[in-house]
């Protein structure tokens, strides 16, 4: 069966390694990224079930390649899910703006915490709104 | 014959009185010419004595690198310095005998005028000598530059008769802090990075086989990445509040059970410390609007500090209140108390109590600072009375609907 595969562009090495590994014990598959340009490229090369993308990056910011992803007709419909150290910033609203299914705040959760929310994203994804399997439905 | 001719020695002898009178007059005359000389030289050395002193003052007044403007009790400028002119844009003939409020507009940070009777020159003329550091002046050509400025009366015979302004250009000032806070919201964004590093391998460390201790160490890693995530939340939250764009966005929360949550995650310190603590509300359920970031730095300031600074076997009240449109929170312990001295400015940036560095040798001071600020921006009050010694009650009111500030940063 093929792994769902994931793209994470991230910058800091030690933040990239440790959701890299706990990504991939998790069972799916990683392509690491460490600037805004190597997310763009790994993301074209992969096309992947979904990008895990910090926002300062060197080389491009994230919402710069946010905003290119979603131009490009073969990228536009990759979900993205935007990294941010904090919460409550005006970074979460613009990056929903540019397109962005979701964000993590890394400072408020564990690393366990980041993989169960990928891990539901995939979940909710299979499941779209209004088409939920109820108890007893047929189709 | 009749002595109506006199003798000609008679006729010399009047001639000679004669000239001896007409001498004491001319010798009269003669010293009070010379007193008049004296006196007009004196006049003259007083005029120009006073030439030269006026000329002094105004060279004095013309090198005071600040600027100076007097008015009359009617508000007419009666006198402008070179400073004064340069930084206004006006030359002296343009504004000598006009008004002062008609020409020289004031406004605030906000770009709003400020009403005239809160302009520090207005209050200096019914006697109140004033400092103002949050103003703008608009000049001539209608740009604007933030002033520092100090207002007095002037006094003659008891009487306020005008007022002086003397005012600096502060853009440099501004700058300066603008660039400061700037740098320590980067900085404290910064090292966020490696703190959630430091904190996720600490959590891998976890599931990994170590020995008793090495689990132990662990544990204080925890406890000391939590203490300086705290630190630099604290300083993230300074410099957001001096920024001055805190968003406020309510939420319906049960203020009893957050209040409630939190005094739970002291249990264990409070426990430690033999502290014994009570938490009391009026209603079991106290539904309010309110922003969740600001109430937790109010909360997570004034509940720790209870347990901080009381000492062993001492005892900590909680209760909440409604009354009217708001809820009271009321937080007493029976600590070390805040001198009287201090209690003034407790709540100013990096104000720690004198007695303070007994219990907690090094604080940086902010928590109250951060706690008033975001109890005003929910439209609240926090007030506090102690008794060295004895203990402190902290008491903190808020709306119950709390209004919403639009904002670009949110207090963490």
């Amino acid at each position: 069966m093929n792994k769902t595969k994931i793209v994470l562009v991230e910058d800091d090495e030690i933040l990239a390694k440790v959701l890299h590994e706990e990504l991939v014990e998790a069972a799916f598959e990683v392509a690491l990224a460490e600037d805004g340009e190597a997310g763009l490229t790994a993301v074209r090369k992969n096309m992947p079930n979904l990008v895990l993308l910090d926002l300062v990056l060197p080389k491009k910011h994230g919402f710069e390649v946010l905003a290119e992803l979603k131009k490009a007709p073969e990228t536009r419909d990759i979900p993205v899910i935007i990294l941010t150290v904090l919460g409550a910033d005006e970074d979460i609203k613009k990056g929903l703006e540019l397109g962005a299914n979701d964000y993590i705040v890394k400072s408020q959760h564990a690393v366990a915490e980041i993989v169960e929310k990928v891990k539901d994203f995939f979940a909710k994804e299979s499941h779209p709104e209004g088409k939920k399997p109820k108890v007893g439905d047929k189709s | 014959m009749e002595n109506r001719e006199k003798t000609t020695e008679q006729l010399k002898e009047d001639l000679r009185k004669t000239r001896e009178e007409l001498a004491i007059q001319k010798w009269g005359i003669e010293k009070t010419l010379e007193g008049m000389k004296v006196l007009v030289k004196e006049l003259i050395q007083k005029g120009e004595e006073a030439e030269k002193a006026k000329a002094q003052d105004e060279a004095l007044l013309a090198s005071i690198g600040d600027g100076v403007i007097a008015i009359d009790m009617d508000g007419r400028i009666i006198l402008m310095n070179k400073a004064a002119q340069t930084m206004l844009g006006w030359h002296p003939a343009e504004l000598l005998d006009k008004s002062f409020f008609e020409t020289i507009p004031i406004e605030d940070e906000k770009g709003k005028p400020v009403p005239l009777e809160q302009q520090p020159i207005s209050r200096a003329l019914v006697g109140t000598t004033t400092t103002g550091h949050s103003y703008y002046y608009i000049r001539k050509d209608k740009t604007k530059f933030p002033a520092a400025m100090v207002a007095t009366p002037v006094i003659i015979d008891k009487k306020i008769v005008g007022a002086i302004e003397v005012f600096r250009d502060i853009t440099k000032e501004k700058e300066i802090d603008k660039v400061k806070t700037e740098f320590v919201s980067i900085a404290s964004h910064q090292l966020r990075t490696p703190l959630i590093g430091i904190q996720w391998l600490a959590e891998l460390l976890k599931k990994e086989k170590l020995t008793d201790k090495g689990q132990e160490y662990l544990n204080d890693i925890r406890i000391s990445i939590q203490r300086l995530n705290k630190l630099v939340e604290l300083l993230l939250n300074v410099s957001r509040l001096e920024e001055g764009k805190i968003e406020i966005s309510p939420q319906s929360i049960d203020v009893v059970n957050f209040i409630k949550k939190i005094v739970d995650s002291l249990a264990i310190l409070n426990s430690k410390k033999r502290l014994s603590l009570t938490f009391t509300a009026d209603e079991p359920k106290i539904m309010a609007l309110t922003d969740v970031g600001a109430l937790q730095n109010i909360a997570q300031t004034i509940l720790p500090n209870a347990t901080e600074y009381t000492p062993e076997g001492g005892k900590i009240e909680v209760k909440i209140k409604k009354h009217g449109r708001m809820f009271l929170l009321t937080v007493s312990d029976t600590g070390i108390g805040i001198p009287k001295k201090d209690q003034g400015r407790m709540f100013q940036e990096f104000a720690r109590a004198s007695n303070a560095g007994r219990i907690k040798a090094a604080g940086m001071g902010l928590g109250l600072w951060i706690a008033k600020q975001a109890t005003e921006l929910l439209g609240g009050k926090i007030w506090f009375e102690s008794q060295e010694n004895r203990g402190t009650t902290f008491f903190v009111e808020l709306p119950l609907k709390s209004k919403s500030i639009d904002g670009t940063k949110k207090l963490v």
